[in-house]
């Protein structure tokens, strides 16, 4: 039996249900992000674990022992919170001692282990101040070191790194991930930023109201989303998306797109049957110019970010982007023409929006 | 606040030097004519406070002269002396205190418990909004629609001329208000500040206990203050439950003892009216910052 | 308290039913506005009740008692809207409500805008003088202002013969209704002005200065950006304020209490409020009395429903 299991959870609120059923297992020490947009049930389902939120009916076990029926002090888990939920009345070192004073361990252990883990996130200078006195990063810290201090079985993490500013989002995301590699707990991480959850998984779980779409590693979810809202939800830019047919030419299947430009389907779809209605996943990473090149159309806009210059062009009315190199000059209203390598090409069914 | 810094930087970057200095100085210039204004209003205001402690230390010798004097001098104690010597006055200031106390305990307790009810359990307590509700109405109705019948429920009940008869009335007038108020309180305080608590290892109970309470202290403290004012400084209801005079709260006792000497005594009068201020004004001197902020987090917030 | 968190612990760690996992903590809630809802209920819900019953009784003297109330319908209220004094209590009651709710929102709004316009010294002082008034005893407003309208010996007359009107030395303001009118409307208007200041200047303050920036980039004057964007922001403030206001001055009854014990004539000063308290405790006709309050009592209904009712669709929908 795997370290956390999730089986037949529902919740709703009231008449609108927010979790239909879900079940989900998670290995001892493994990191688990949970995402998907806004009100797709990831929140919920971490405060489920946690405690916070009882659900209607289903059963979580934590290392066989179920903890469905317990309050959330029982559960032996830690969480950190978007707005980091620190007690404003506590100084550093209580806030982080909290639980153990709770858990009447004695005085010394407490010292100790506040003492360990404020040393181990920086914080040892800071420990007699009041949240109010902290920056944003020193109060995330603070946040995750009174995970920390607990040793809990669980980390959960909800969005904890939405309230800082882009720079310092990456630094506490690589710390973050230092931490686990360092104490190697079971972490349930949310969050809506996909990037953040490719960067520290070890493995993703695309959530949308409340069902999840698919589960699997980072570039497993990158190189074959098993639908379009995973393939649109997981990379950045994101996806494009092409609508087309599936034709016959020449003895082999391609499909023939709104513009009348045609680009040959994937291996793995030889079998769909001709004049199906197919949408072509394309990722702007994988256009390359091609002078001639099967998609063809005049560039409506560019950005360049330094590195690599994002192109919007347009193929028979519908806007494609594509990534090409810093500094290839473009000017808008010139044509731009790209090709792809058909292994890259993802094709899903019009009607179902799964792969094909 | 940072709108504030943003729109200084922009004046002091768009506008050229020159213009900037003229611009100041105007502005400076009206600055002081509107503190000007706000000085002779604040006159206006705080004049009658004045006068009454004016003749409060003056003698009745002093005061009946034809011409007032802006000062008291000589300073006379004479008539706080007096006040202070008279048994009904101490009578009344027991009974007051004995109501106030008990209103401010009672009030701000009920109001605390009720406020958890409606600004914690929001989800699953749908008589929420009806809470909200009664408070309004309540604040709507004053206290003279309703004083023949709370008059007559007292007296069937034996509560007229009592404590207990003048709190009850008292802590159901209030208690809406308080609810009001501490709910703004708690809804400034994050529930999550709870719910971290209750995974570091409390209770439902405990972390409430814990986290939410030592952060209400504010909130507490405004609504024991509103609570003893109201208690403090009601008349009507006073007059309709304290039917005789042996059993009068401060302002009753003011009243009869101003309408049976104010061709007289105005000095005395006036010695006992600041002696019934005295505690309201010492609350104040302690809370007054926060007073201001109570009123306008229970009113307008919504 | 500690009993009722006793209470709500229980149930909130009794025993989990397996399958009904939504009870935990259901209980909770109402046991905590339990108090809440008994001493509302008390003071104010049963007399309502019995105010509302009384209304239709022959209830007087008699019944006072001991006996049995008759019950005569709506014999109270055709008694009392027949009744010509009645009506001349009303109207009064309707201008000097109009007279001192106009005049305290115009001067609380005039010196809730002059508050957003002060240095911080001249601020705070303008506060902490509004908030001294606010917490003054009512009572002793009172004797402070009879103090000051003294007929012999105060300031107002002194001043007011020392500028020329030597007709006004010992005038006595508390025993002509005219002057009993004028002490109690300063007393009411001085009374409610930190209310209204405050909540007029509270709204004022969370008027957001992008907002009016905005407003200056798209050219618009000092007198056009309240007109246009202050003003309606802060409509809903000046609404309450101003309900507030005419329910409370409609029945005026301390100050004017007060000022009838100097010895005016009761009948020509008589407000709503003192009328009711005269009908019923002074005369003993409660079931008089209890209609003519349940009637003011529907009136102030009538006035400030909208403005429940449109609160109340604001709570429905922020917990929604």
């Amino acid at each position: 039996m795997a370290f956390l299991v999730l089986k037949n959870i529902r919740k709703s609120f009231g008449p609108t249900t927010v979790i239909p059923d879900l079940n989900l297992e998670i290995e001892t020490g493994e990191f688990v992000a949970l995402v998907g947009p806004s009100g797709c049930g990831k929140s919920t389902l971490l405060r489920a674990i946690a405690g916070l939120e009882e659900i209607d009916t289903g059963e979580i076990w934590i290392e066989g022992r179920q903890i469905d029926e317990l309050g959330p002090k029982d559960r032996n888990i830690a969480m950190v919170f978007q707005s980091y939920a620190l007690y404003p009345h506590k100084t550093v070192r209580d806030n982080m001692g909290f639980s153990l004073k709770l858990a009447k361990r004695p005085k010394e252990e407490i010292d100790a282990r506040v003492g360990e883990v404020a040393r181990m996130l920086h914080l040892d200078a800071l420990l007699d101040r009041k949240p109010g006195q902290l920056s944003g990063g020193q109060r995330q810290r603070v946040a995750m070191g009174r995970a920390i201090v607990r040793r809990p079985k669980v980390f959960l993490f909800d969005e904890p790194l939405s309230n800082l500013d882009a720079k310092l989002r990456v630094a506490m995301r690589a710390e973050i991930k230092l931490l686990h590699q360092s104490v190697q707990t079971t972490s349930v991480y949310v969050t809506h930023d996909q990037i953040e959850a490719m960067t520290l998984a070890d493995r993703l779980v695309v959530l949308n109201k409340g069902v999840i779409e698919q589960q699997g590693t980072p570039l497993e979810l990158y190189s074959n989303p098993c639908n379009m809202f995973v393939a649109g939800f997981i990379g950045s830019p994101a996806m494009n998306f092409l609508q087309g047919e599936i034709v016959e030419e020449g003895g082999q299947k391609v499909a023939r797109l709104g513009g009348g430009a045609r680009l040959p389907l994937p291996a793995g779809s030889s079998h769909a049957a001709t004049a199906r209605q197919v949408t072509l996943g394309l990722r702007p990473e994988h256009l390359t110019m091609q002078a001639g090149g099967p998609l063809t159309g005049s560039i409506t806009m560019t950005e360049p970010t330094g590195a690599q210059t994002l192109v919007y062009f347009d193929v028979g009315g519908t806007l494609v982007t594509a990534l090409v190199e810093g500094d290839t000059p473009l000017r808008v209203g010139d044509q731009f023409a790209c090709g792809v390598n058909p292994g890259r090409i993802h094709a899903f069914d019009s009607a179902t929006g799964n792969r094909i | 606040m940072s709108s504030e810094t943003y729109a200084s930087t922009a004046v002091t970057t768009a506008a050229p030097a020159q213009a900037k200095v003229r611009k100041r100085s105007r502005g400076a210039q009206q600055q002081w004519i509107w503190n000007g204004v706000a000085v002779l209003a604040t006159l206006v205001m705080i004049f009658p406070i004045y006068w009454m402690m004016n003749a409060a230390f003056s003698t009745n010798k002093e005061l009946f002269s034809r011409t007032p004097r802006l000062f008291p001098a000589p300073l006379s104690v004479e008539s706080f002396a007096g006040i202070l010597a008279d048994r009904a006055f101490w009578s009344a200031l027991t009974m007051s205190a004995g109501v106030t106390l008990i209103v401010v305990f009672v009030a701000v307790i009920f109001g605390f418990l009720a406020a958890v009810a409606v600004s914690r359990f929001r989800f699953r307590f749908r008589g929420g909004g009806l809470i909200i509700l009664l408070v309004l109405i309540v604040q709507m109705i004053p206290a003279e629609a309703l004083f023949i019948s709370q008059f007559r429920m007292l007296d069937g009940w034996g509560l007229l001329n009592t404590v207990a008869g003048l709190s009850i009335l008292y802590v159901g007038m209030i208690v809406p208000f308080t609810v009001w108020l501490l709910r703004g309180f708690i809804h400034g305080i994050p529930a999550e500040l709870e719910e971290a608590a209750m995974i570091d290892g409390c209770s439902r109970t405990a972390a409430f206990f814990h986290v939410t309470l030592p952060l209400l202290g504010p909130g507490i403290v405004t609504a024991s203050v509103f609570s003893f004012l109201h208690a403090w400084n009601e008349y009507t209801l006073a007059l309709i439950v304290m039917t005789r005079p042996g059993n009068a709260t401060l302002p009753l006792w003011l009243q009869s003892f101003s309408s049976e000497l104010s061709a007289t005594d105005w000095a005395g009068i006036m010695a006992g009216a600041t002696l019934i201020s005295v505690p309201v004004v010492i609350l104040f001197l302690i809370v007054q910052g926060r007073l201001a902020g109570g009123m306008m987090a229970g009113a307008v917030k919504g | 308290m500690g009993t009722t968190l006793a209470d709500a612990d229980l149930v909130l760690n009794a025993p989990p039913r397996p399958r009904r996992r939504r009870r935990r903590g259901a209980l909770a809630p109402y046991l905590l506005v339990a108090p809440l809802i008994a001493a509302v209920m008390v003071a104010l819900g049963w007399p309502l009740i019995q105010q509302f019953l009384m209304s239709f009784q022959k209830f007087g003297m008699a019944q006072q008692f001991g006996a049995e109330p008759e019950w005569i319908g709506l014999g109270n209220y055709i008694e009392i809207l027949g009744n010509p004094t009645m009506w001349l209590v009303f109207a009064r009651s309707v201008v000097f409500c109009a007279v001192c709710a106009s005049l305290s929102m115009l001067l609380g709004g005039l010196l809730a805008i002059l508050l957003t316009k002060l240095s911080n010294w001249a601020r705070i002082m303008l506060q902490v003088s509004l908030l001294l008034v606010w917490a003054t005893p009512v009572l002793v407003t009172m004797v402070i202002w009879q103090w000051l309208f003294d007929a012999r010996y105060g300031l107002i007359n002194w001043v007011l013969s020392h500028i020329g009107l030597t007709g006004m030395a010992g005038f006595p303001w508390t025993s002509t209704p005219m002057g009993v009118f004028t002490i109690a409307g300063i007393t009411v208007i001085w009374g409610s002005l930190p209310l209204i200041v405050f909540m007029i200047y509270s709204a004022l303050t969370q008027v957001s200065r992008e907002v009016l920036e905005a407003a200056e980039l798209d050219g618009a004057g000092p007198l056009m950006r309240f007109w246009e964007v202050t003003l309606p922001l802060i409509t809903p403030a000046i609404m309450i304020v101003g309900l507030l206001q005419i329910v409370w001055d409609l029945r005026v009854f301390t100050q004017l209490y007060v000022l009838q014990q100097a010895g005016v004539s009761v009948d020509e000063t008589n407000l709503l409020g003192t009328y009711i308290f005269r009908l019923g405790i002074g005369q003993g006709q409660y079931g008089s009395a209890s209609a003519l309050a349940t009637v003011v009592l529907l009136l102030t209904l009538l006035l400030t429903w909208p403005y429940i009712a449109r609160m109340f669709a604001q709570q429905k929908g922020s917990s929604a």
